[in-house]
């Protein structure tokens, strides 16, 4: 029953009453002709729908913006339908880029057909349960509508980014082969020292040239140990303003960064947790491997700007989360409220590490530039540049990222600044 | 669907030609403006979702006819138009459906369905009208209410159980 058909029944109860009020006959003639149609619909509307589906994706998981194949078939498995529609959901992201989502036609019975389209979508989850049918009679007076279900999943990762996680070179590790130089003596590839020969020591080890100066005794050669570290991720997902556009621009480069990072850390071995800190709040704790990897890359596939939470209630979170002496790696913009939280995690032995996109830098080029625009942007941005000071006095690698440049670029070059700073 | 533009500029035309011609040979030169009025609404309307303007157009030909029919101008011409009114209206809404269609393979066997079901629809209603003019009943003003009560309740009752079916 839809707008159609009320139409035709209010144009035909109006003739009978017309016809009543004026006692004249004639007017009834003229309903004839829409009482006919409306029973030649009547007589075809579909009993029932027994329709099949199955959805298949060219891909299961996809880069953002990347472009995947949808294929809905649909099969009709009762009697013959005359005029059925059929529509696939869309979500919001959705880009259709070929073919389309819906159609209309007539499917005989045992007749099938397809819906083919090609999409790309933002960073996501996206799941489908149904396609949506909707058959009716040849003039489409009476409805049917069903959902036909038809399973389909697609995992949208973040934009993938250049990074190597050997550029961070943690303090402390584990004690099991990896690729962090563990500032011990053992089995490595970098020169760490010489020392006095031990029976049982490798002769391929044994420093020659110190041999000849001192005959009377003989010296090993010592590398630096490679291990596994221990590494956390906090992304945080909390709002600071109403400028939404612009937090969501740069929230998403921040997702791109720790699903990088996370990927380079796990690939070397490393034990990596995560911490999607906001409403809603996700964890994952410390594991290795590739199922590890695609938890990771699903929890920040799916990570979203939400309301502001306090970042103290960081506090409340197991240790198991972190385990002590860790690198823990926050993506923020950073909030001056934030300030004890950092404070607290070096307090407790961990070695802070902050990649904080430059929202003043951002909004500075999206915004026209005007005297008071201009004013406003150097106030921020001292603001900004006192905040990340104070951080780095409290010990907390500070990576101010312009996101214009290279995130592997930028870390590298503030490390080295540290390191720098640090041997002076 | 050339056909059915066709078959749409077709039907159009006589159900305008049928009131035009009924309107004028009895006398009421008045119908004119109501066309000028009407063809500047389809313009203005022209922008909006294709249902109001199409079913506005329609009532006010059925309006049309049957003020013609009380002022006892040939019921023939009247018949016609409101029954060609009605599949032009059919096939503007079958056009809008049909735009952007994916499926160019499977659109000639709906369209075929269509036109045959509407080709139908027409001609038995068409025929039912005219042979229903030839009979003449009399019944008292009682009855009449009755039964057209009775028609109107059995309309709405049917339309509700469809409802409440779908």
């Amino acid at each position: 029953m839809n707008k159609k058909t009320f139409l035709l029944v209010f144009i035909l109860c109006g003739l009978f009453i017309a016809a009543l009020v004026a006692r004249n006959g004639n007017l009834l003639l003229l309903a004839m002709p829409f009482l006919v149609y409306l029973l030649v619909g009547l007589i075809q509307a579909p009993g029932e729908l027994t329709l099949i589906s199955e959805r298949t994706m060219d891909k299961a998981s996809i880069v953002a913006e990347q472009a995947v194949d949808a294929r809905v078939f649909i099969k009709n498995s009762g009697k013959g339908l005359a005029n059925l529609h059929l529509k696939d959901t869309l979500y919001p992201s959705m880009i259709v880029l070929e073919g389309q989502e819906w159609q209309r036609l007539s499917l005989g019975a045992g007749e099938t057909t397809e819906l083919n389209y090609r999409f790309t979508v933002g960073r996501g989850v996206y799941s489908w349960k149904s396609v949506h049918a909707g058959a009716s009679d040849p003039f489409g007076l009476f409805d049917l509508e069903y959902e036909i279900p038809a399973f389909g999943e697609i995992l949208v990762l973040p934009a993938p980014m250049k990074t190597r996680a050997a550029m961070l070179k943690p303090r402390f590790t584990l004690h099991a082969p990896g690729p962090n130089p563990a500032r011990l003596a053992g089995s490595g590839t970098d020169f760490w020292g010489i020392r006095e020969y031990r029976p049982g020591d490798s002769l391929r080890q044994l420093n020659w040239r110190l041999k000849a100066r001192h005959p009377q005794k003989m010296f090993t050669n010592e590398y630096e140990r490679e291990e596994i570290a221990d590494f956390g991720l906090i992304l945080d997902t909390r709002k600071f303003s109403n400028a939404d556009a612009m937090e969501e621009a740069l929230f998403e480069y921040s997702v791109s960064a720790a699903a990088s990072l996370s990927e380079s850390f796990l690939k070397n071995g490393n034990r990596v947790s995560l911490l999607v800190y906001g409403r809603p709040i996700n964890t994952v704790f410390p594991g290795y491997g590739k199922k590890h990897l695609n938890i990771l890359l699903r929890i920040l596939a799916q990570a979203k700007l939400g309301a502001y939470v306090p970042f103290n209630y960081l506090e409340y979170f197991p240790a198991r989360l972190f385990p002590t002496r860790s690198v823990i790696v926050i993506f923020s913009t950073v909030h001056p409220r934030d300030l004890d939280v950092y404070t607290r995690l070096r307090a407790y032995g961990y070695e802070v590490l902050l990649i904080s996109p430059d929202p003043v830098e951002y909004a500075a080029r999206l915004l026209p530039s005007s005297e008071l625009n201009t004013l406003a942007f150097r106030a921020a941005r001292i603001e900004r540049v006192v905040l990340l000071k104070r951080l780095l006095k409290l010990g907390v690698k500070v990576v101010d990222w312009q996101i214009n440049n290279p995130l592997e670029t930028v870390v590298h070059e503030t490390l080295d600044r540290l390191t720098e700073r640090r041997n002076i | 669907m050339k056909v059915f533009s066709n078959l749409l500029i077709i039907c159009l035309t006589i159900t305008i030609g049928c009131l035009g011609v009924g309107y004028i040979t009895g006398g009421y030169w008045l119908i004119l403006p109501i066309f000028i009025i009407m063809l500047l609404f389809w313009i203005f309307m022209k922008n909006q979702p294709v249902f109001w303007p199409t079913s506005s157009l329609l009532v006010v030909f059925i309006i049309l006819a049957a003020v013609g029919m009380l002022a006892e101008l040939p019921f023939m011409l009247m018949i016609i138009a409101g029954t060609t009114a009605l599949v032009s209206w059919d096939l503007m809404q079958f056009n809008q459906s049909m735009v952007g269609n994916a499926a160019p393979k499977t659109n000639k066997s709906l369209e075929k369905f269509h036109l045959n079901s509407l080709a139908l629809a027409a001609f038995a209603g068409l025929t039912l009208a005219l042979i229903s003019s030839y009979i003449s009943l009399r019944f008292p003003f009682g009855l009449i209410v009755v039964l057209v009560l009775i028609t109107v309740g059995c309309l709405i009752g049917g339309v509700q159980y469809i409802r409440k079916k779908s």
